[in-house]
């Protein structure tokens, strides 16, 4: 009670403190055993059963000799030794236990931590985290039938590097050897060191086999280097590398690939992707993104996944931003490179662009924003309007935030000016426009208490309203430069305008309603369910359209539907809906069902519909059939048979079919694994690449064959590494 | 039936510093939702009975819909954050606890400019919402 009251409590650690257990040195010798004898001074024999600890090393025998001149221990008859995580046995020890150096005879030891063990003729302590074997063996496999040895003339084990290193070995796999090497090294852990990567194969339908050797280079703890000289058979040499920084201010990526000579297209292809990000330069931060590639072909020839061969447009992007009191400013550069069908179409650059925002919060009540933009527009394509935007754009709000309500009105205006350069297409080079805007926004939140399958749950219900209100304005003679029609969604719904960008401001006369309801765990807050319902309705037609898409005219819009839930032992349901009550149809349909039971069981399914866009199965999984077998995989089916053709904006034919497929197996024993992974993926209009990847892991040594880690983590959502080591546990763990 | 204006979200402490890397824009609307709330925001930590710790703040986005001729049609926009929330004691009252908030987008290579512009609309909409959610886990803090 009297600690209580001093305010004294005890913390919780979750593991156990190394920094006073480490330091042996000076720290008193404790002993053990049915009987003791010994000259005071010069040495103790403790007998049967004996014991002998001193912080950091325990040593366990029939018969333990200790020699307090020498700090020595001499061990004999099933002797045990405990230290630095290490389990060593055998009939024999000598050890000093001041300096731990000493020998072991025919020993067998065991890394618990690294779930490691073997044999030796000898071992040598060589201080406190380095032990040396003689004529050794090392698995991760159970000990009584090991499905795979690591045999060496001489092995070094490392605890503090965490390595293994050896010379004249061999890899027995099933009791034949199948690898010799005059020198190796293994890791223990997962630390990063120089050194040759395991070697990779894979296969793909547009390279042909691959062979990949990588070099990683640790240059410092904060830099790194990783070459990757690959063989294709069927394109020739590429080589590969990826330089990476990281400093208290800056970082970086450099990925270069290049092949000198494609065998297939008879030139030279690269690909460069540079990210550099700083802050705080002379106070200004930003980001450097620089992305290209040799052809049109680049990414379709040589991407392995779906990611890189979907791209079209890479940046080169310049931004520099900086925060001065209420202003922050930006300064931008930003070119693409164009690649494929995005040629037809491009998106405009902004060379450059200058931008100033000034937010002040609370001015006597009032919330102030102002934007200010100056863009110079091009657009690599013939006939495209270019030139000078300018806009500034300032809002007043008057925010009232109670807990169980808020109305927030807001005025603004916005105001812009072109300058068009000669060559247009448009007769007037030279264009303003000022639209005043008004919103009003207003919602209130209701809670009860309420029960939900036995379960004590909060429940709120909250409404809210949006009125949005401007004045039309003639816009058809405005070029369009960065802007297009926002999505119709639920954060959509309560933004004055409908289309974003600043070269149309819609005039609007409209209100949205909207409700959201959710279930809130009362211990946590935490929400395990939502549900929002969301209309909007409008009082005038909308005039102000943009070239290629029809401008709105009805009174009210499509529905939105939205829900999320956990519905518990690891299932839940992420549903959004949108219906158009005019024409009976739902315009979009996202559906996702998860069920993550553990175990590393995963089962997702969902659909994806995007009227005349998107109409797609998709189902990943990872599941266990058979105790040592796991099916994983996936399959995006899309069943559309006609879509919209971006540049063109026509309905085009489209082919119902697998626009991404993985499968995969993996063998799982406790100490190797084989893995089998086959991909296939759309690349272009009728175009497909596959691919394939084996890999034959050897637990906590070595994985052999190409990565296919990448794919499955992508394509099965919540996979993770099957022997992703969790936080290496305290240097107690397995204390004796 | 049963359903009552949420009075005032009373926290189990009087005065908040909260830990948002200066210029954080969820920061912002983090103090602006904490107006009119009984607990005062401060501005230093050791004036404060309870301390919002944020772990971590990022990004995410991903394509989540690909046309049938391999072309990116939805991105998914993730919002992760992470925090914990410690009284003057360093004692922990929400043990580290993350949010992850999404929202979907439709994306088009001629949009491309248009649609960074609605990114940001949508990221300002799931800062309201997370922050939102953190009000309602603070308010459940350990008493």
């Amino acid at each position: 009670q009297a600690a209580g009251e001093q305010g004294m409590a005890l913390r919780l650690e979750t593991q156990l403190n190394e920094a006073g257990a480490a330091q042996s040195e000076g720290r008193p010798v404790y002993g053990r055993a049915d009987s003791l004898s010994g000259r005071p001074g010069r040495d103790f024999t403790l007998e049967g059963d004996a014991e002998l600890r001193r912080a950091g090393t325990v040593v366990r025998g029939n018969r333990i000799t200790w020699y307090p001149e020498d700090e020595e221990v001499l061990a004999v008859g099933a002797v045990r030794v405990v230290r630095q995580g290490s389990v060593i046995t055998g009939p024999e020890l000598r050890l000093k236990l001041d300096s731990t150096e000493g020998f072991f005879t025919s020993p067998s030891y065991e890394l618990p931590l690294y779930n490691g063990r073997g044999q030796a003729e000898r071992i040598d302590f060589l201080g406190p985290d380095r032990i040396g074997l003689r004529n050794a063996t090392y698995t991760t496999c159970r000990p009584e039938d090991p499905d795979w040895v690591l045999s060496a003339e001489e092995m070094v084990i490392d605890t503090e590097e965490e390595s293994g290193k050896g010379r004249w070995a061999g890899l027995s796999v099933g009791g034949r050897k199948v690898l010799s090497a005059p020198w190796f090294a293994f890791p223990l852990g997962d630390r990063r060191r120089s050194g040759f990567l395991t070697p990779g194969f894979a296969m793909t339908s547009r390279t042909g086999p691959e062979f990949v050797v990588p070099y990683y280079w640790n240059i410092a703890p904060n830099r790194d280097l990783t070459l990757h000289p690959r063989v294709m058979v069927r394109r020739g040499l590429q080589l590969g590398g990826q330089y990476r920084y990281l400093e208290h201010n800056y970082q970086g990526d450099l990925k270069v690939e290049y092949t000198p000579d494609d065998s297939l297209t008879g030139n030279s292809r690269y690909l460069y992707s540079y990210q550099h990000s700083f802050a705080d330069l002379a106070g200004w931060g930003g980001w450097v993104d620089l992305r290209g590639v040799s052809d049109d072909n680049y990414f379709v020839d040589y991407s392995r996944s779906i990611l890189s061969s979907s791209e079209r447009v890479l940046p080169r992007d310049v931004v520099a931003t900086r925060r001065m009191g209420d202003w922050t400013l930006l300064a931008r550069a930003t070119r693409y490179q164009s690649i494929l069908d995005a040629r037809r179409a491009p998106p405009y650059e902004r060379v450059p662009q200058f931008n100033a925002t000034w937010a002040k919060r609370d001015v006597a009540g009032f919330d102030v924003d102002a934007m200010f933009d100056a863009t110079w527009f091009q657009r690599p394509l013939q006939g495209s309007p270019e030139g000078l935007r300018m806009v500034a754009f300032p809002q007043v709000s008057y925010p009232i935030v109670r807990p169980g309500w808020f109305v927030v009105p807001k005025l603004g205006l916005h105001m812009s000016s072109y300058r068009l350069d000669g060559g247009s297409p448009l007769t007037e080079t030279s264009l303003h426009r000022s639209v005043p805007v008004f919103s009003l926004d207003a919602g209130l939140v209701f809670e009860r208490p309420t029960s939900f399958f036995g379960r004590d749950l909060t429940q709120t219900l909250e409404p809210r309203v949006f009125y949005a209100r401007a004045p039309y304005r003639d816009q058809s003679a405005f070029p369009v430069f960065d802007t297009g029609v926002a999505d119709f969604g639920f954060p959509q719904l309560f933004s004055e305008n409908s289309f974003v960008g600043h070269d149309r401001i819609a005039d609007a006369n409209q209100l949205t309603t909207a409700v959201v309801s959710r279930l809130i765990e009362p211990a946590t807050g935490a929400e395990s369910l939502r549900f929002a319902f969301g209309q909007r309705m409008y009082f005038s037609d909308q005039r102000v359209s943009i070239p290629g898409v029809a401008a709105r005219n009805d009174k009210r819009s499509d529905l939105l539907f939205a829900a999320t839930a956990g519905l518990g032992r690891g299932m839940s349901v992420d549903a959004g809906l949108q219906y158009s009550v005019r024409d009976s149809e739902v315009p979009r349909l996202n559906l996702l069902w998860r069920y993550l039971p553990g175990d590393g069981r995963i089962l997702n399914a969902g659909v994806r519909y995007l009227r005349d866009e998107l109409g797609q199965i998709d189902t990943s999984w990872r599941w266990p059939v058979a105790p040592r077998w796991t099916v994983m995989g996936r399959v995006n089916y899309s069943w559309l048979k006609q879509r919209v053709d971006p540049a063109s904006g026509l309905l085009v034919d489209a082919k119902p079919g697998i626009i991404e497929g993985v499968l995969g197996f993996e063998y799982l024993v406790d100490c190797w694994t084989l893995r089998f992974v086959t991909q296939r993926f759309v690349t272009a209009e009728g175009r497909n690449t596959s691919a394939f990847f084996l890999q034959f892991e050897l637990a906590g040594l070595a994985r052999l064959g190409s990565d296919p880690f990448d794919i499955l983590r992508r394509n099965i959502p919540g996979y993770r590494l099957p022997n992703d080591r969790p936080a290496l546990p305290s240097r107690f763990f397995g204390y004796e | 039936c049963g359903f009552q204006l949420r009075g005032s979200a009373e926290m189990p402490f009087r005065t908040l510093y909260a830990g948002f890397p200066p210029g954080s824009e969820t920061g912002l609307e983090f103090a602006r939702m904490m107006r009119g709330n009984d607990t005062r925001l401060v501005a230093r930590p050791q004036d404060a009975q309870a301390r919002l710790e944020v772990l971590s703040e990022g990004r995410e986005k991903e394509i989540v819909g690909f046309s049938s001729t391999g072309r990116p049609r939805e991105h998914q926009l993730r919002l992760l954050f992470s925090f914990r929330l410690v009284d003057a004691g360093e004692e922990e009252l929400i043990p580290p606890t993350r949010l992850v908030l999404h929202r979907d987008i439709t994306t088009t290579d001629t949009q491309y400019v248009a649609k960074e512009q609605e990114e940001a609309l949508l990221y300002r909409d799931m800062q309201r919402d997370l922050v939102q959610q953190l009000l309602r886990r603070l308010s459940a803090a350990r008493r």
